[in-house]
């Protein structure tokens, strides 16, 4: 495998953080969140922003993920208090992480080449890893971690209330369930996620920028669309499985079709065409099954 | 004891009217009464069940649960007390969870819920045994994600998860109304079923006068508002599907005399 094919293949564990967050928020809560386009630069500016003081670059991801839970909840707050709808609260919250991410920077990007990163930090510890394999063995430990997380936060309790809230919110509502709380939770688990992957990819790239941040809801719904296709609807176990590889999937396509010859400028115009194609499918089913004559007799 | 005192509410219409769904509603239900509540479209039968789970909050008065006001309490936090069942079979369930896991979810109803993970083998058998109890086909189908159950399933598993723990009311609205003949016979035998064996206390709204006298022990009739009708024991027993139909189109001819007056 070249090593263009192994960074895709890093890069895209590290996006499943992403495809996943966006399962959580427009997937299971049904709430199209693009504080992700925020959170996901403040995760890479603090823990930017860590790593160059000199501090441990493993608590510099933990950090971005708390990061990106504050702004989650942030929107949760927007959505939930004020009563502003879901895309508003979102792009609210988008627009003044821009502001908050250039205090944080304190410039527009940072340069983080020689820093001491959780990737070279591994290294370290297993010194047979080369620079290119340190980062997939990284990455694929992170994935697995959410993937294990995820796989029983949402079996318990309190993720079948997430579920449930937005399955059906009038029946999580007479069933004692705070649909409030659970978007918040539901809002702050996925920003978490989302801030954690940008302050891996700050450390990965060796930079992190006050711009990185545009499209990530739009790649992420792509890695999601793509990831949910894997598998059909097996169980629970099976779609997150199916969304993380989704977005290893799609940065593999990425990959490919830069490295024949996608100006990489088409990248965001590319996938936002696939995501509007995927979102056609089912309009395009149902205008297609209406024009069918409807059988007689059968009960809805 | 569920109470509701002096009860006012109104909604803004689309059109820029207002809807007087309750125009003061005195009713005390005692512990172990199954009511009956019967009124035309509109007349605010839905809006008093909803004024009592907290889906509506009254613009007037008070509604008591055991001697508790509840009026401004947020709807989840009254679920402890209240099982409901609603006209649309795809309200009472959660579609892409499984048979199982909405048990469990209702089987915490007002609850706090945290990190067990929720559905334990001991209760597997459980749901299983209240399954087959009802005779649905579903005690071996646990895994089965809802979204694939029939709607007169769908309305009976609504039903067990309304009383699966015991609530201090159980609210029915029209909950057969959108079934097939056979299916809503069957939810309303089970309704009877579980509610004897739990001696609940319920509010039904139902359209079928027969059904309205037959079951439960007290009948209310709304119109417009008001408590147009209260009967029980042997007022009621005296009562008659014909005499309900006379009523209902006194009301109604009643009604149009008036906007002729105004009009
Ligand atoms: N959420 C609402 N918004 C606006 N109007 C409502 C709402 N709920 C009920 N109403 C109005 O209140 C009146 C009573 O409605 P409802 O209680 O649903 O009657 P019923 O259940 O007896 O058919 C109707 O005029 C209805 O249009
Ligand atoms: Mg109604």
């Amino acid at each position: 495998m070249t090593a263009l094919m192994i960074g895709a293949m890093a890069q895209g564990l590290a996006y499943s953080l992403l495809a996943w967050g966006a399962l959580l928020t427009f997937r299971l809560l049904r709430f199209a969140d693009i504080t992700v386009d925020g959170s996901f630069t403040t995760g890479a500016a603090v823990a930017g922003v860590w790593v160059l003081s000199g501090r441990d670059p493993v608590v510099a991801i933990l950090l971005a993920m708390l990061a990106g839970m504050v702004a989650g909840t942030l929107t949760g707050l927007l959505h939930t208090k004020l009563a502003i709808n879901d895309l508003l609260a979102g792009i609210l919250s988008m627009t003044a992480l821009y502001s908050v991410n250039l205090h944080i920077m304190g410039r527009s990007n940072l340069a983080l080449i020689g820093t001491t990163t959780v990737a070279s930090r591994l290294q370290t510890v297993l010194p047979w890893l080369n620079v290119d394999l340190a980062p997939l063995c990284l990455f694929a430990g992170v994935a697995l971690l959410v993937f294990v997380f995820l796989a029983w936060f949402l079996r318990t309790d309190l993720g079948m209330a997430i579920r449930a809230t937005g399955d059906n919110p009038r029946m999580a509502t007479a069933n004692g369930i705070s649909v409030d709380a659970m978007k918040i939770v539901g809002l702050a688990l996925s920003n978490g996620l989302v801030g954690a992957c940008g302050g891996l990819m700050a450390q990965h790239q060796g930079f992190a920028d006050v711009t990185m941040g545009i499209g990530t809801l739009v790649a992420a719904v792509a890695a999601l669309i793509l990831g949910e296709s894997l598998f059909g609807k097996r169980s629970l176990g099976w779609t997150l499985f199916g969304v993380g590889l989704g977005a290893v999937v799609f940065r593999l396509i990425v990959a490919l079709a830069l490295s024949r010859g996608l100006d990489p400028i088409d990248l965001k115009l590319a996938t936002a065409l696939f995501v509007v194609l995927a979102l056609m499918v089912p309009t395009l089913k149902r205008r297609f099954a209406r024009r069918r004559p409807v059988p007689v007799g059968v009960d809805a | 004891m569920i109470e509701f005192r002096g009860v006012h509410k109104a909604f803004d219409q689309p059109g820029g009217d207002r809807a007087y769904a309750l125009r003061g509603i005195d009713l005390r239900i005692e512990e172990g009464e199954f009511v009956t509540v019967l009124g035309s479209n509109g007349s605010g039968k839905s809006t008093l069940l909803n004024v009592l789970a907290g889906s509506a909050n009254p613009d007037q008065g008070h509604v008591l649960i055991d001697a508790q006001d509840v009026s401004r309490r947020p709807e989840h936090r009254r679920a402890l007390y209240i099982g409901r069942v609603f006209q649309n079979p795809f309200q009472g369930t959660s579609p892409s969870l499984s048979v199982a896991e909405n048990l469990r979810l209702a089987s915490l109803r007002g609850c706090p819920r945290g990190f067990r993970t929720a559905v334990t083998q001991g209760e597997r058998a459980r749901f299983g045994e209240l399954l087959a109890h009802f005779e649905l086909g579903l005690e071996n189908r646990l895994d089965a994600l809802v979204e694939s159950l029939s709607g007169g399933q769908r309305q009976a598993l609504t039903l067990l998860m309304a009383t699966l723990r015991r609530p201090k009311i159980l609210l029915l609205d029209e909950h057969t109304a959108a079934l097939d003949p056979r299916a809503a016979d069957r939810i309303l035998h089970l309704t009877e079923l579980v509610v004897r064996e739990q001696s609940l206390t319920v509010l039904m709204v139902t359209h079928e006068l027969a059904d309205a006298l037959r079951i439960g022990n007290r009948t209310v009739m709304i119109h417009r508002g008001r408590i147009v009708l209260d009967a029980r024991g042997d007022e009621r027993s005296a009562l008659s599907v014909d005499a309900l139909r006379e009523r209902f189109e006194r009301l109604y001819r009643e009604e149009l005399d008036s906007r002729d007056r105004v009009g």
